[in-house]
């Protein structure tokens, strides 16, 4: 019981959390929508295991606990996935940068390098 | 035809003064210097008849060869030639990879260490030059007899062609791949390197594989 209790708990700070991000405009609608789905996905099966199991049968899985976990791993994966393509993008965005603010001011030799051709 | 000789330098104080020097003295080129974010006194040891520009942070030699290779095109470069800071580029073998574009039978010139007898240690060559060959020309499609030396000139045409998106040393690889894509006409001279103890090691190899690998899955 306790540990339904302090997943409900946690699950409801992350829905605040999003809300809150949402309201302040950090995240997107489709994007809060589907964190909040989640969080209340962890809800419901904590709650109510039988669905996650019956969802198991359904999809051909032995145990609801086996189902989450898949879950879980597929959503975590994914997530490992945005974060290095965010990372990447970050990477060549500041590379830009550098390049751009080198440009414009690192050239303080240029007139001494053309004067002597 | 005014040539542009681009030198990405990284913590080369000791040695920068010496190869742009030499550069210089070989013909009359443009020098640039890229410093890609040292934090030595490389800087200040370019000599004042060399164009200076600086990466605030470090970010790689492919990225620190863009930023000069923009540099000589917008300063009027005709040809761009790429040379290590190391000291491991002789100044005095950028004549004979300008010549190919001078008389305009291709766009792009490749140093290459194999095509002068025994200039490479054999471990170095068998154990890892010979793989990375294998892999460039498989990947690539376009057969060269070496990989990754870094020394090469091109003329104003390609070097606009030439796209680079990789800002480490998986570059060079990536040179190769925009001569094919861009249908440029390339053609290798052989040129000397001047080993250094160290150098590209297996560590650096394991990079440029996650580096392309990376550019395939996520670009």
């Amino acid at each position: 019981m306790w540990i339904q209790v302090a997943i409900t708990l946690f699950s409801a700070f992350a829905l605040v959390r999003i809300y809150a991000q949402l309201k302040q405009r950090r995240l997107s609608p489709p994007i809060a929508l589907i964190w909040m789905l989640l969080w209340l996905s962890v809800i419901i099966v904590f709650w109510l295991p039988g669905i996650a199991s019956q969802l198991a049968l359904y999809v051909g899985i032995g145990r609801g606990a086996d189902l989450v976990v898949y879950v879980a791993i597929i959503i975590l994966m994914y997530l490992q996935y945005r974060f290095f393509e965010r990372l990447e993008r970050l990477h060549r965005d500041v590379t830009t940068l550098t390049r751009q603010l080198a440009l414009r001011d690192g050239t303080k030799k240029e007139n001494s390098s053309d004067s002597d051709r | 035809m005014r040539t542009f000789v681009v030198i990405p330098a990284f913590n080369e104080e000791e040695r920068i003064q010496a190869t742009v020097t030499s550069v210089h003295d070989a013909g009359q080129y443009d020098v640039v210097v890229v410093d890609d974010g040292s934090t030595d006194a490389t800087a200040s040891r370019v000599p004042s008849y060399a164009a200076l520009i600086r990466h605030s942070v470090n970010r790689g030699m492919g990225a620190a060869l863009v930023t000069g290779t923009a540099f000589a095109l917008a300063h009027g470069a005709d040809c761009v030639v790429h040379f290590d800071a190391d000291g491991q580029h002789r100044a005095e073998d950028i004549a004979g990879l300008l010549a190919p574009l001078r008389a305009g039978t291709v766009d792009i010139v490749l140093g290459s260490r194999y095509l002068r007898p025994d200039s490479v240690p054999k471990t170095k060559k068998y154990l890892i030059h010979k793989p990375a060959i294998v892999f460039q020309n498989l990947l690539t499609g376009v057969r060269l007899t070496d990989a990754h030396n870094g020394f090469r000139a091109m003329t104003r045409n390609a070097a606009e062609k030439i796209s680079i998106t990789q800002d480490r040393m998986a570059h060079n690889t990536e040179i190769i791949q925009e001569i094919r894509r861009n249908k440029l006409r390339y053609v290798e001279v052989p040129v000397r390197i001047v080993y250094r103890e160290y150098g590209q090691g297996l560590k650096a190899g394991v990079q440029i594989l996650r580096d392309l690998i990376v550019k395939k899955l996520i670009r």
